[in-house]
């Protein structure tokens, strides 16, 4: 798999939750900060020679807290997956950071929810 | 007129890490790069673990200060910490080393800051959070082995969040940057 197909990916979840993110009142820091990754993740195409896929993501049918917890989840699988799988050694310390960010939306969700912010020492990973 | 943008430290590194995103565009290194790497592997897994021995030992100062829901997360936290040093003696038995025990308590709390209230209590575990993540992102680009690498994200995701329930905890937003480099 080449790093242009995992930061595609990677780049596709981006925008699904900051879509998500602009749908839930309140939340608005968290959306720029997925906005942010986006556009991260679109200079590092841009790096490759790449451009990156265009249109914006459809409006989530169910944007609760669930569901973003959920996508949050996905987004530190993705991003901890590909720590294995990018091969330029240069990307991986600011995919890292952006993982980090994600943790820490995890722990705002789960206390949003009224659960254990910090419930275990290691996210799943794939 | 457009109002000239206000650079802080915080904001420069910050455009850093986004930049470093931008700017990848070259090849792995070369085959004796490589094996410096693999050598280095095992010691960078030492210091981290030293690390992380620093980690356990502060929570539980930290702790001694904290009441009511601040106390039992931060109990959570020194648990977490624990289970960092597990998994990362664990790696270091896997790649032939053995792993270093802690220094004795007295030695860690000589080196620690006066505290005096839970809010400064929980500032030094920010701090020590930040360094954490610092430490384990500095030795991403170094580590030759790709499940090493994995396994790195996910400890410093784990301490980014540790990082963001501290802060909750004093009354600051928890996530505070898109880009969590641990470098405040």
């Amino acid at each position: 798999m080449s790093d242009a197909t995992v930061i595609v990916a990677l780049l596709e979840l981006e925008r699904r939750s900051e879509a998500l993110w602009r749908e839930l009142p309140g939340f608005d820091r968290i959306a720029e900060q997925e906005a942010t990754h986006a556009r991260g993740l679109e200079r590092a195409l841009a790096g490759m020679g790449r451009r990156a896929p265009a249109g914006a993501p459809e409006s989530p049918r169910d944007a609760s807290l669930e569901t973003a917890l959920a996508l949050e989840d996905e987004l530190v699988r993705a991003y901890s997956a590909a720590m294995r799988d990018i091969s330029n050694p240069r990307l991986l310390a600011p995919l890292a950071s952006i993982c980090a960010n994600h943790g820490q939306h995890l722990v705002i969700l789960r206390r949003e929810l009224g659960r254990n912010p910090i419930t275990r020492a290691f996210e799943p990973v794939e | 007129m457009i109002p000239p943008m206000r650079y802080t430290r915080r904001t420069l590194l910050a455009a850093a890490a986004a930049a470093g995103l931008a700017g990848c565009g070259g090849a792995d290194p070369r085959p004796d790069a490589r094996r410096r790497h693999i050598e280095g592997d095992p010691r960078r897994l030492g210091l981290a673990l030293a690390f992380e021995h620093t980690l356990v030992a502060a929570y539980d100062v930290v702790g001694e200060l904290q009441r009511g829901r601040a106390a039992r997360e931060v109990r959570e936290l020194a648990g977490q910490e624990r289970e960092h040093v597990a998994r990362l003696s664990e790696l270091m038995r896997d790649l032939g080393e053995e792993p270093r025990e802690p220094r004795p308590r007295d030695e860690y709390l000589r080196s620690f800051p006066s505290l005096r209230t839970a809010a400064e209590a929980l500032d030094f575990a920010a701090d020590l959070e930040e360094r954490a993540v610092r430490t384990y992102l500095g030795y991403l680009p170094d580590l030759s082995d790709r499940e090493l690498r994995r396994e790195a994200v996910r400890i410093a995701t784990s301490e980014a969040q540790h990082l963001a329930v501290v802060r909750d905890l004093n009354g600051l937003p928890p996530a505070e940057h898109a880009y969590v480099t641990g470098t405040t």
